[in-house]
């Protein structure tokens, strides 16, 4: 109440016009906080965690095939990113190829490769290195990398049949085991 | 999206044609020297060295990135369908100079916003401050005068003329 | 042992920091001065207590105790001892602790001086001293450690904790894993202590200008106390900056100094903040004008230093420079809105008592030119700050799309405003405070202005057709010639009053006129790094060949012959092979140098090193990288080659710069005649 008598008595041009400007002053360092804690929280937030919708997305393989949410359905989808650079990648590429090459035929499973910051030159020559079949792309603009939060190469996610993160390795598998587990746990679900 | 999706399956069925066709035809294609390609690469960045220009980065990715300059330049790719494709591959990262689309015009339209109300304000404040003492004056002691030095300078200047 | 003293210490340097603060404001509230006393002696022992605690871990660092994660972390057996004790500041949780270290030792210093005039600032100036130091205590006690131990627990995993847990077994590794390479050059140990003595240091103006504020005092006291520090703080911050520099050049091999990472910007600044601020105060001293401005420029520099210190160490942004992410975060943002917000807020509180005394006569006066060297400068702080920290976060919010700004952006929106206070640099000098008339400031500058015109027909006389490159150096011809111009107008002058000889009366010029002919010198230096600055910018050219053994590549009147290619392996704390080239350098004809660029390759942890081959004259730079090199048969390598005009004057100007500085800074008796 007080504060108001206050203003009525001595309001002045001047005043008014300081007061507007220091109005806009605090907005525009609330507001640049904000942002800042919203980016903070954005780069602190981690990878996807098990249990999180999957991020869908289409990915156009090397090969010229185009595969969809739709194929997706039904089946249990293994999400790898990996790049032609990355040495730890190469560990673990033969692996998910023997892995693959056994599930491949029970068409429960789907395994989708995404090169991260690859030329495609580079990621041919990895695939044919390692021998790898399954459908591997680009990611375009980085949208598959920025929805999964992918932080490095290599990062591989379990999607069960409902669509939900059902395992994630941050890093290379430690071997055909550890994959043919985290894919039986998903298809158990 | 769809239209994204057909151009670019056109630019890899193109750029694999044109391979073909070179590889088949055997012409000796100059190769783009060091120079061409760097002065491209100078002026964009790869993800994977973060804030070091793709001209100067050491690291496997970006050598590789380079070579597939040198491959799109031996395709006759110019200059700005260099940036073009590989912004289509990577989004905004990849170009030191954000293009100007879209949000993108903000970053170029701030600066000038913020330049303008700055120089209002400062031309405002020293056009009132400057108009209130010429009206004052008279009430203005030149004992206020903070700088003896400077006069006794000034002094000594004009006694020498 | 030694970690759990020094993990005490640190504690009881937190504890401490934290009954300054509360006795401080306690006996000035109360109004008892034993409270006030107490709070003066418990900060001055903080200094003490925290030394413990530091030489304690540089102890942990040199003994190699790896047990501690931190020492584990960024030495190893093999670091000479001088790298183990830089290591301290090697990573984040002991550059936080040295970050205390210096925050405590300035605060001590600010302590011991004499208090009698300023007693109603003393507790305040502990209260604001005091926060900040239990701020960055507190990062160190609750959240990076930096005497965290590792230890096997029963019940399975590893955890990091000072103390034993029930049951735990110490691990100690046999190994560190040792400082990053890149770190290992003398620029990067003295860089970071620069640019954190720089940020301290300006938190004694900033402490006593708040003490000003609360104090309601209106008058230039705060400003008078704190001139030396602000121009030690001032120094130290441009140190650190141009060392960064020099690390950047001789280590990071893409042939320049500045990068415009954002690392880089969130240094620069407190600087952009700082240097009007330097010249501003002396607007309020001379003229009792423009106290707002003032504090709200000190207020900034300090926002500056704490937000970009907040920016650098909570992963909000990546750069090479930055420390991994780490959970102070969100406790960081919090103290920097907090602090910023709180000082803001004061000063609006206090708004009305702070009234000019006196008002502005001309824009041509001095004042009036410092103010426009005040707003070029924020305007570079502004666009900096935005195209570095803001947009890219807006950007990655809003748009959804992560954009990179290269230095050529920053470069365009900002040169023009660096050109224009270099020619402001010329100017300024020779207006009058109070009132300068068009006419008068003419009279003064015509002189030196018209010396320096010739410039701007010669240089494209000679083939110079850059306009940037002509301007800027028909602005340091300018500023120089002023200079020299204010020095022998004032010698002059007082070799008529005194009738002394010139040498004396020069000599008693400048050292009765600290300030104001150590800032000449200041301006001197700065107008010569901006040789350097142009050269690399303007006039640099590079081409890249790879080369057979004998074969040569050209650049300019430069040949480089491919000479050698040696290729070993050795042990400099971590095991890695060596390529080293040499290559002949010849200028018109004649040899003139051998330099030797290589690439130092990590094998534990695959950084390379690329490490320039330079000769570097005054004129030019010879600069040369490995970039790449056939393995097995060595016989031929690819080399990038740079030829960086005039970049010596960077490092020749940083020097004169100090020097300047110094003269300005340095304490005198006659404290009277600036």
């Amino acid at each position: 109440m007080n504060e108001k008598v206050d203003i009525k008595v001595d309001e002045t041009e001047p005043k008014r016009k300081m007061r507007f400007g220091s109005l806009v002053a605090w907005i525009l360092l609330i507001a640049f906080f904000v942002v800042l804690a919203m980016q903070m929280f954005k780069t602190q937030q981690g990878v996807l965690q098990v249990g999180e919708d999957a991020p869908q997305f289409t990915l156009e393989t090397y090969d010229g095939r185009v595969i969809t949410p739709e194929d997706w359905e039904g089946k249990v989808v293994l999400v790898n990113f990996w790049a032609s650079f990355c040495i730890s990648c190469k560990d673990e590429a033969r692996e998910l190829e023997e892995v693959w090459q056994f599930y491949k035929d029970s068409g429960d499973v789907l395994f989708l490769g995404v090169a991260w910051s690859d030329t495609k030159k580079a990621a041919l020559g990895y695939m044919e290195d390692y021998g790898i079949t399954y459908a591997n792309g680009p990611d375009a603009k980085h949208q598959i990398t920025d929805a999964y939060r992918m932080e490095a190469v290599p990062e591989t996610y379990i999607i069960d049949r409902n669509g939900k993160i059902s395992s994630t390795a941050i890093g290379p598998f430690s071997g055909v085991d550890h994959i043919k587990l985290v894919i039986e746990n998903a298809l158990d679900n | 999206m769809k239209k994204f999706q057909i151009i670019s399956i056109f630019i890899i069925i193109a750029v694999s044609l044109i391979a073909v066709g070179n590889v088949l035809a055997q012409e000796p294609v100059p190769t783009p020297s060091a120079d061409e390609v760097n002065s491209i690469a100078g002026n964009m960045f790869c993800p994977v060295c973060e804030n070091i220009p793709l001209d100067v980065c050491g690291t496997e990715a970006c050598e590789m990135w380079r070579e597939e300059i040198a491959d799109l330049l031996i395709l006759g790719f110019s200059e700005d369908e260099i940036y073009e494709y590989f912004y289509e591959r990577h989004g905004d990262m990849v170009l030191a100079t954000p293009p100007l689309k879209g949000f993108n015009w903000l970053m170029y339209i701030i600066p000038g916003v913020a330049m303008i109300i700055g120089t209002v304000f400062l031309f405002r404040y020293l056009k009132n401050t400057t108009k209130q003492t010429a009206a004052e004056e008279i009430e203005e002691k030149p004992s206020e005068i903070k700088d003896p030095y400077l006069d006794k300078l000034e002094e000594e200047l004009k006694k020498r003329n | 042992m030694l970690a759990v003293i020094g993990y005490g210490a640190l504690l009881i340097s937190f504890i401490i920091s934290l009954y300054a603060i509360f006795a401080a404001i306690y006996g000035e509230l109360k109004k008892q001065s034993r409270w006030v006393d107490s709070a003066r002696r418990a900060m001055l022992l903080t200094f003490p207590v925290i030394t413990v605690s530091a030489i304690s871990m540089i102890i942990l660092l040199v003994s190699g105790n790896y047990e501690v994660a931190y020492v584990a972390k960024v030495t190893s057996d093999s670091m000479p001892a001088y790298l183990k004790i830089t290591a301290f500041w090697g990573g984040q949780a002991g550059s936080l602790l040295f970050w205390s270290w210096l925050m405590s030792a300035f605060a001590s210093l600010v302590m011991l001086r004499k208090w009698d005039r300023d007693r109603e600032f003393l507790p305040w100036v502990i209260v604001v001293t005091m926060v900040t130091l239990a701020f960055f205590l507190s990062l160190s006690v609750f959240f990076e450690n930096p005497f965290v131990r590792t230890w096997w627990t029963a019940s399975g995993p590893m955890v990091k904790q000072v103390f034993q847990p029930a049951g735990g077994l110490m691990y100690v590794p046999g190994q560190g894993s040792g400082l990053n390479p890149l770190l290992r050059h003398w620029g990067m140990v003295i860089h970071p202590p620069m640019l954190y003595l720089g940020f301290v240091s300006f938190v004694i103006p900033f402490a006593f200008a708040i003490a000003s504020l609360i104090t309601k005092r209106s008058d230039d006291r705060w400003i008078k106390i704190t001139r030396r520090w602000t121009l030690w703080a001032w120094l130290f911050l441009s140190m650190g900056l141009i060392l960064g520099g020099r690390w950047a050049y001789d280590v990071l091999g893409w042939g320049g100094y500045w990068a415009w990472d954002p690392v880089e910007v969130a240094a620069l600044l407190p600087w952009l903040a700082g240097t009007p601020f330097l010249h501003s105060v002396m607007i309020q001293e001379k003229r009792g004008m423009m106290k707002h401005w003032n504090m709200f420029l000190i207020i900034l520099t300090y926002g500056m230093m704490v937000l970009g210190t907040f920016l650098t160490r909570s992963g909000a942004v990546t750069s090479v420079h930055s420390f991994s992410q780490s959970q102070i975060g969100p406790y960081f943002l919090v103290f920097t809105l907090i602090s910023v917000a709180g000082s803001l807020f004061l000063l609006f509180y206090r708004w009305s008592s702070l009234k000019a005394e006196t008002k502005m006569k001309s824009w041509l006066s001095r004042e009036g030119l410092f103010l426009i060297n005040n707003f070029l400068f924020l305007i570079i702080l502004f666009i900096s700050f935005w195209l570095s920290v803001l947009y890219p976060i807006l950007s990655e919010i809003f748009a959804n799309a992560r954009v990179s700004i290269g230095p050529e952006l920053f470069e365009k929106l900002t040169g023009p405003f660096w050109l224009s206070i270099l020619i402001l640099m010329g100017i300024a000098p020779m207006s009058a405070w109070r009132a300068s008339t068009a006419k008068s400031l003419g009279r003064n500058i015509w002189k030196p202005a018209a010396a320096s015109l010739p410039i701007l027909i010669l240089l494209p006389i000679f083939g110079v057709t850059n306009i940037p490159g002509i301007l800027t150096f028909w602005s340091v011809l300018f500023v120089i010639f002023v200079t020299i111009y204010e020095f022998y107008r004032g010698t002059k002058a007082k070799v008529r009053t005194s009738r002394m000889n010139a040498f004396s009366a020069f000599n008693q010029l400048v050292s009765r006129n600290r300030r104001r002919y150590g800032g000449y010198i200041i301006h001197i230096g700065a107008v010569l790094i901006s040789l350097g600055i142009i050269g690399l910018e303007a006039f640099q050219s590079q081409t890249q060949a790879t080369l057979s053994l004998g074969e040569e590549m050209a650049l300019g009147e430069y040949t480089a012959r491919f000479d050698d290619l040696n290729i070993y392996y050795t042990v400099d704390g971590t095991n890695m092979q060596v390529a080293e080239a040499t290559l002949t350098v010849v200028k018109d004809g004649k040899v003139v140098d051998f330099i030797v660029p290589r690439v130092d390759y990590y094998l534990e942890s695959g950084q390379p090193m690329t490490i320039p081959g330079v000769r570097s004259t005054m004129e030019d730079d010879f600069y040369a990288i490995l970039v790449d090199w056939e393995e097995i048969s060595t016989n031929s390598a690819t080399f990038k080659i740079y030829h960086n005009p005039l970049v010596n004057w960077l490092w020749i100007g940083s020097i004169v710069f100090i020097l300047g500085t110094f003269v300005a800074a340095w304490p005198t008796k006659e404290e009277s005649g600036y």
